[in-house]
């Protein structure tokens, strides 16, 4: 759960809901940047609300039969930060300060045992915000949350990632996705993991 | 003045409304679940900690029926989770308000109660808690104009993939 969003490249594959409508994809203005410990890092990323290409698909039409959505206001964004329209920071070693369109959120997890956490959802705005902009960030938290139309992704994969590894306590399974524990101009890398990992056996002493 | 027979029947038919919408969402019809609402609907998921302090939060929050079909293809087009069972239990329904029912609407209030089996585990309460609705009639067919769950616990067992 830590690790989840330390991993941009997962975002482009599972999240369907990002990428359907754009908002959180590979193929977009997107940065991860790590500090130099490794222990925190901050992934951005630039909606372009273009649908994503299929192959002979009408890119606006939902006449394919493709999921579109009815009404445009559960993703109707309004520009706040010059920076990216999606920026993930992570705060060693457990919370996380997200940005996303405009629902601003904390998201902390406490480990509940060695097989479970629970993750502590805070969502805010400014004393400033406009009605509009306060409806906004109210709406587009459809997405995130246990009922998030996007984190229920990651709730769900990690459920039965942790069930397939509590099946061989023992053993190691490792993927390379990537190397090196800097920044990149692209998603496709895990360097923010390792560095979260580089740090943390230096924390552990292991 | 409504007398108790003419509760009984009113009563009756909103009854038949909740044992229907339990029992399309129990079967899994996803997709049926819209035809339960008024196009001017309000449909929220959220819980008695934010309602308490005053908190506009929502897990769930759909202004209008497009916003619930919205969720409901979301759910099955975009969203990715395990297959599980639901059980719904409704109880202890009662109106609040008899005037209105072609109009704006009668209040009723209930508790509701979500049993989830999902995998090898055992069936779990995934959530229970208080619902505040507004029904409807549009033709022959009772409508919730609102539907307002809000959960006791601040914290959830899983995920809250289907609608309350």
């Amino acid at each position: 759960m830590i690790e989840n969003v330390k991993d941009p490249i997962h975002a482009g594959i599972l999240h369907a809901f990002f990428s359907i409508f754009g908002i959180w994809r590979a193929d977009q203005e997107t940065e991860v940047k790590v500090d130099s410990s490794g222990r925190s890092s901050v992934l951005v990323s630039t909606a372009s609300f273009k649908r994503a290409a299929k192959e002979g698909a009408d890119e606006t039409s939902s006449a394919t039969g493709e999921f579109n959505l009815e009404d445009k206001r559960l993703i109707a964004h309004q520009r706040e930060y010059e920076h990216g329209t999606g920026a993930i920071l992570t705060i060693w070693p457990n919370l996380i300060v997200l940005q996303q369109l405009n629902c601003l959120a904390m998201r902390h997890v406490r480990p509940d045992g060695p097989d479970a956490c629970v993750k502590t959802w805070t969502f805010f705005g400014y004393e400033s915000d406009t009605p509009e902009l306060l409806q906004k960030r109210l709406m587009q938290a459809n997405l995130l949350g246990p009922a998030g139309l996007v984190t229920i992704d990651d709730n769900e994969v990690l459920a039965i990632t942790q069930d397939g590894s509590q099946g061989s306590p023992s053993a190691a399974t490792v993927l390379e996705a990537g190397e090196g524990t800097g920044d990149a101009d692209h998603m496709m890398t895990e360097s923010a993991i390792r560095g979260f990992y580089k740090y943390y056996r230096s924390v552990m002493g292991i | 003045m409504i007398t108790k027979s003419e509760y009984r029947d009113l009563a009756a038919d909103v009854e038949l409304l909740y044992t229907n919408y339990c029992e399309v969402l129990d079967d899994g019809n996803i997709d049926r679940w819209p035809n339960f609402f008024a196009n001017d609907c309000l449909y929220r998921v959220t819980t008695k900690e934010n309602q308490e302090r005053g908190m506009p939060l929502n897990f769930v929050f759909c202004e209008g029926l497009p916003m619930v079909r919205d969720r409901a293809a979301g759910l099955r087009e975009a969203v990715f989770h395990r297959s599980r069972s639901q059980r719904r239990v409704i109880s202890g329904m009662r109106l609040k308000t008899l005037d209105g029912i072609d109009i704006g609407g009668i209040e009723t209030c209930a508790t509701f109660l979500i049993y989830e089996s999902l995998g090898d585990g055992p069936s779990q309460l995934l959530s229970c808690g208080r619902s505040s609705d507004v029904i409807v009639r549009e033709g022959n067919e009772l409508k919730f104009k609102q539907r307002l769950c809000v959960i006791d616990a601040r914290v959830m067992p899983d995920s809250l993939v289907y609608p309350i």
